[in-house]
């Protein structure tokens, strides 16, 4: 019955979390902006061997994300439920976040280690499409956060 | 559809545990003091709950304006075609050394608050948190 109850607490904090991370919806998401790199891998390379090697590790970064998305949304569910109880020790939500501080920088080493990989098997003329795409990609995703620091 | 718009940055350039509670979860300065308004009655309580939530607030921002520097420079090499990886691990370590620091904050800010709330008020605001 307890685990029944824990499941559902779970779960219903996923629920809501999927709710409040959607009313500030801009047009688009990071899948879009993946696919924005895959275009643009696919229009520059012609090389049909290292188009293909480059487009897998597109979607391997794009698992890499998809996995630390489900990371993220299993650490609020559990910090909803300690923080829910007024007794939870500290111990508990410090061993909390380190347990979520090493899937980030597990994942975030990971994504850095297929973007090198993919800026390798670039050309220089090929990497100046590529990377002004992705930089513009990374400039988006973090407007949200850095208009939420300046107000 | 923001949460994924932060994971997918904060893959490359942080996001800590407080980052993802405070703007993707909603736990953001504002809607805590709005909770802390609504659900201590007392003046001097309420009062002095605010206060550590402000004081958190400042730190915060005044810490994640100092990163904003670095995390530009961190994608100016990053996508970079010449880069080495190397080149970015000092900043992937200050930016981590960041991450913790904040964390650690927001967990003292957490505790400090719940110093200032009865159980009913806690029990109360965590339940108008989470809506």
């Amino acid at each position: 019955m307890k685990s029944k109850l824990i499941f559902f607490a779970v779960a219903l904090a996923l629920v809501v979390v999927g709710c409040k991370s959607s009313s500030p919806t801009p047009e688009a998401g990071a899948q879009k902006y993946m696919q924005q790199l895959r275009e643009a891998v696919s229009g520059t390379v012609e090389d049909t061997g290292r188009k293909d090697r480059m487009l897998a590790l597109v979607g391997q970064m794009e698992s890499v994300e998809k996995g630390f998305n489900q990371d993220v949304s299993a650490f609020v569910g559990s910090f909803r439920l300690l923080n829910t109880s007024y007794h939870t020790p500290r111990s508990e939500f410090d061993a909390l976040f380190q347990n979520y501080d090493g899937q980030r920088i597990q994942a975030r080493d990971r994504f850095l280690a297929l973007h090198f990989q993919l800026t390798a098997l670039a050309t220089t003329e090929e990497w100046k499409r590529i990377g002004k795409v992705e930089m513009k990609m990374y400039e988006e995703l973090l407007k949200p956060r850095e208009q939420e620091v300046a107000s | 559809m923001i949460i994924l718009l932060i994971l997918l940055a904060s893959l490359f350039v942080g996001g800590g545990a407080s980052t993802v509670l405070t703007f993707v979860q909603g736990h953001t300065p504002a809607e805590i003091k709005k909770v802390v308004k609504k659900e201590v009655a007392d003046e001097k309580r309420k009062d002095a709950a605010l206060e550590i939530i402000d004081a958190w607030a400042k730190e915060d921002k005044k810490q994640d304006k100092a990163l904003g520097k670095e995390r530009k420079e961190l994608l100016q090499i990053v996508t970079r075609y010449d880069a080495q990886r190397t080149e970015t691990e000092p900043f992937t370590a200050r930016i981590d050394a960041s991450i913790h620091e904040a964390d650690r904050r927001f967990l003292d800010m957490r505790f400090q608050l719940k110093e200032q709330l009865t159980k009913a008020e806690w029990d109360a605001a965590v339940v108008r948190l989470n809506q």
